[in-house]
């Protein structure tokens, strides 16, 4: 099953900081999208909201065209996963994984046992006595069997070493096959995550920046490489992200997209067009700079 | 009924360690009055079970209040439940566990009857035995009653207040455990119906405060 989300104006105010400054956007819903925002930029809040953790102040959230706040038909439907984990510090993970099975109707039990295992979560161990990464692990056995039509997962696999979260990411992509439905992931691991992306969504201080496909929005931007004098003399007066230098061969990323005759004109002096990284883009996008 | 059946299946084994621990020390009593006479019975004291179960059970529903609003409900949200469902279950919940542990007092009260007749204790006594009525029951299920409300309430207080908000506050919220403390006494009319009316004004507040409380994150 796959919702769409529809966010219209959307605000949320804590005391004097606008969280959430008239945000809109809209998912169809049935894709992997990406979240990216630097620190504070609002996602949490924004995740908090569409999942009904809190209402907000002013704007609109549409779920399957129903607001999600204490619409038990949605909500029951809506399934997020915070690092910091919404679960009885002293509940053995045994007990955590029955309470969900109990509370939620699209849980699967058996996948849940079956991610348990791959992660080696203890199921006699208390939350609070797991480590970080074990926390972690927890936090995306609930995610992924809970099996909820619109699953989110704010930063809750930061904690996880390079090997289990490659083994999320299997899962996720497996399970997501199999189930589709809409998963929201917000990272900073942007580069790790980026492949898995169908759609990114990129907001700061609460405000949408871009909305795009993946391939799209990687298409904002270009490398070049080669001999430092020839990049150079090219990319005057285009905008450049970012540069890297070794011995006589520079590498340039350059925000925009190249016209017919400038892609002519780099491959007739010998230059190397490659893809640009989505963080290149994200810095970019969320830098002052960027975002005049 | 799947919040409810969360709820039993949750604090089934928190009020079996409870009445566990209260079962050892009547047991404990019963057989030191069993061996050694009624000594453990003071002046002005006739039942050595009012001593183990007069204050206890009601502040420990007091400290299951605290929790069902502390922990539950941010887990209960967390996994797709409304805040006006879990408040419905956890009131069903807090009437149920009142009535529950009134049963398991007046059994508390037939069963030290019974040591007491079996040992002669019962003659021996100089105040009168409080016996096991109606009436005792209705004042222990609305003692109870008052007393988780009041912890619900609290709980949700410190939950969705500031610190100092909810210690200012925390007088007000008390009411209905004074008054199911000293007015629960159903024979009189009046003492039902006000500590009924103030547990039900501390369940109406508690799903005020309840109804729009965002879900924080714990490092928040």
């Amino acid at each position: 099953m796959t919702l769409g989300i529809e966010v219209s104006e959307l605000r949320l105010r804590f005391g004097e900081v606008n969280a959430l400054d008239g945000l809109s956007f809209r998912l169809d819903g049935g894709k992997i999208y990406g979240l990216l925002g630097r620190n504070g930029s609002g996602k949490t809040t924004l995740l908090s909201v569409l999942a009904a953790f809190r209402r907000q102040t002013g704007g609109q959230v549409r779920i399957a065209g129903a607001e999600p706040f204490e619409n038990a038909a949605v909500m029951r439907q809506i399934c997020l996963i915070r690092e910091s984990g919404d679960v009885y510090e002293s509940d053995y993970v045994r007990t955590v994984l029955r309470t969900a099975g109990e509370l939620r109707s699209t849980w699967d039990s058996e996948y849940a046992q079956r991610l348990a295992e791959r992660f080696n979560l203890p199921p006699r161990k208390t939350v609070q006595s797991l480590s970080r990464g074990q926390k972690s692990a927890l936090g995306i056995v609930l995610g992924l069997a809970s099996r909820a039509p619109v699953t989110m997962f704010d930063e809750s696999y930061l904690g996880m070493d390079a090997p289990s979260r490659y083994a999320f990411y299997d899962e996720l992509l497996a399970d997501y096959t199999a189930h589709p439905r809409t998963f929201i992931l917000s990272t900073h691991l942007i580069e790790e995550v980026a492949s898995l992306f169908e759609e990114v969504v990129i907001i700061d201080r609460g405000r949408l920046v871009a909305h795009e496909e993946a391939d799209v929005l990687r298409a904002r931007g270009v490398s070049v490489t080669g001999p430092v004098d020839v990049v150079d003399t090219f990319a005057a007066g285009l905008t450049v992200l970012g540069e890297q230098r070794l011995g006589g061969t520079k590498a340039v990323t350059v925000y925009g997209t190249l016209e017919p005759e400038q892609v002519r004109a780099a491959k007739m002096a010998g230059l190397e067009l490659g893809p640009v990284s989505l963080q290149d883009l994200f810095v970019h996008l969320t830098s002052e700079a960027g975002n005049r | 009924m799947t919040v409810l059946k969360h709820l039993a299946r949750g604090y089934r084994v928190v009020y079996a360690w409870f009445w566990g621990l209260v079962a050892l020390v009547f047991t404990g009593l019963m057989v030191s009055l069993t061996i050694f006479g009624p000594w453990v019975v003071g002046t002005g004291e006739s039942s050595a079970w009012g001593l183990v179960a007069g204050q206890a059970p009601a502040w420990f529903l007091f400290t299951m209040g605290i929790m069902l609003a502390t922990t539950g409900l941010p887990v209960a949200v967390a996994n797709g439940v409304t805040r006006r469902e879990y408040t419905v279950a956890a009131g069903i919940f807090t009437v149920v566990s009142s009535v529950l542990f009134g049963l398991l007092i007046l059994v508390g009260h037939a069963l030290e009857i019974l040591v007491y007749r079996a040992n002669g204790i019962m003659a021996a006594l100089t105040e009168p035995y409080p016996a096991p009525t109606l009436a005792t029951f209705g004042r222990g299920v609305l003692q109870h009653l008052a007393f988780m409300v009041t912890g619900y309430l609290i709980g949700l207080c410190f939950y969705r207040l500031r610190v100092w908000w909810a210690i200012a506050v925390t007088p007000v919220a008390m009411i209905p455990v004074f008054a199911g403390n000293d007015q629960a006494d159903v024979t009189r009319f009046g003492g039902v119906w006000l500590v009924l009316a103030v547990a039900c004004a501390a369940g109406v507040a508690a799903y005020l405060l309840a109804r729009s409380v965002p879900i924080r994150s714990k490092k928040a």
